[in-house]
């Protein structure tokens, strides 16, 4: 994304905006997905965040970087989302059937792994704490580094480090308790 | 290093790559002698890490919501300032005659209390409230004489009643009448 694009959708310039919006996407909607577990769900929220993007965007001051505006809206957006409707991730699995990155070339095998391993993650993730979650989806999912989830949610690094660690912990107790094969 | 802070180590910055140099030697080294954590290792990578490292990236919607933005920012640009200038005068007049529900509230707030205060001051303005007395003391005064008149025996009560100030004016006529 270049600071051009950026300028040019600080101005209005509705193709810049599209050009943002093809960019950050794939953040977007998995982050949402991840953190409400429900297709539809992320859908809404990945609306409000670029409609949010869209009127805020003419006041962006650049003082972060885009990427990272755009990370903290979404989590905003997701979590105040997901605490409005109180819901609980715990055993709620939801299959996008037809992914079109992943299916049509792979094999049944590879398709049933993926899909075992979808539902490890729901059950890993509906087993933290929201924030927690946050945490360890921009980690492990996203691939942000500590000072990126820091920056974005607006908090120590070291709260990053110890909610990363108490993750870890109850995915952990988890594995402890269940037989292997039922994670 | 011990077990326990070799293992913390571990959980958050070994497993995420964000360790330094120095302590990964240490961290390293210790893990090439502990079979427990050696164990830990392995166990926290299978369970905490690797299942999202080979998690599905969603891109389906795409489309979808891009369609359904589309459809926002033209409602959007519909409720503009500038699209509503085409409505013309009634709009504008509209604008001026309808307070937003804030201001209306706050001035009939204010409305109340002004009226409040204006007529809790007239109920206690001081010289209304002499004047009152002074023609309430008038009245009695002269139901005192002619009570006066008919029995001698209250006197001694009426003079104790009033003040010596109001019996100046009236006194007289009582003395008179006994005089």
């Amino acid at each position: 994304m270049t600071d051009d694009i950026v300028q040019q959708a600080i101005q209005g310039d509705e193709r810049a905006f599209e050009s943002i919006y093809r960019e950050y996407f794939g953040f977007v909607f998995n982050v949402a997905f991840r953190i409400v577990s429900k297709r539809e769900e992320a859908e809404e929220i990945c609306q409000e965040v670029f409609m949010t993007v869209y009127r805020k965007i003419s006041a962006f001051r650049q003082q972060s970087s885009l990427k990272t505006w755009i990370y903290r809206i979404t989590i905003n957006c997701a979590l105040k989302y997901s605490q409005k409707k109180s819901k609980q991730i715990k055993g709620v699995v939801e299959y996008d059937e037809t992914n079109p990155i992943a299916a049509p070339m792979k094999d049944i095998r590879d398709r049933i792994d993926e899909e075992e391993n979808e539902k490890v993650i729901h059950k890993l993730l509906g087993h933290l704490y929201l924030e927690q979650r946050t945490c360890i989806v921009l980690r492990s999912i996203q691939g942000l580094s500590y000072k990126e989830i820091a920056d974005t949610l607006r908090i120590p690094i070291n709260t990053v480090r110890s909610r990363i660690k108490r993750a870890r912990e109850a995915m952990l107790a988890l594995r402890r308790e269940a037989a292997p094969h039922e994670l | 290093m011990n077990c326990k802070e070799i293992q913390e180590l571990i959980l958050t910055d070994y497993l995420d790559g964000e360790i330094h140099q120095g302590k990964k030697g240490l961290l390293e080294s210790h893990l090439a002698s502990c079979r427990d954590c050696k164990e830990f290792f392995v166990l926290a990578q299978q369970t905490t890490v690797e299942p999202f490292m080979k998690a599905k990236k969603y891109d389906r919607s795409r489309a979808v919501v891009w369609a359904r933005l589309q459809e926002d920012i033209q409602n959007e640009k519909k409720d503009t300032p500038e699209c509503q200038q085409e409505f013309g005068l009634i709009e504008r007049w509209k604008k001026i005659i309808f307070f937003p529900e804030p201001v209306f509230v706050w001035g009939v707030f204010a409305v109340l209390v002004v009226l409040f205060f204006l007529l809790s001051a007239s109920v206690k303005q001081p010289y209304l409230v002499n004047q009152n007395q002074g023609q309430d003391q008038n009245q009695i005064k002269q139901e005192v004489l002619v009570a006066s008149k008919e029995t001698a025996d209250q006197d001694e009560y009426l003079a104790y009643y009033f003040n010596e100030e109001d019996t100046t004016d009236y006194g007289t006529s009582v003395e008179q009448y006994f005089l």
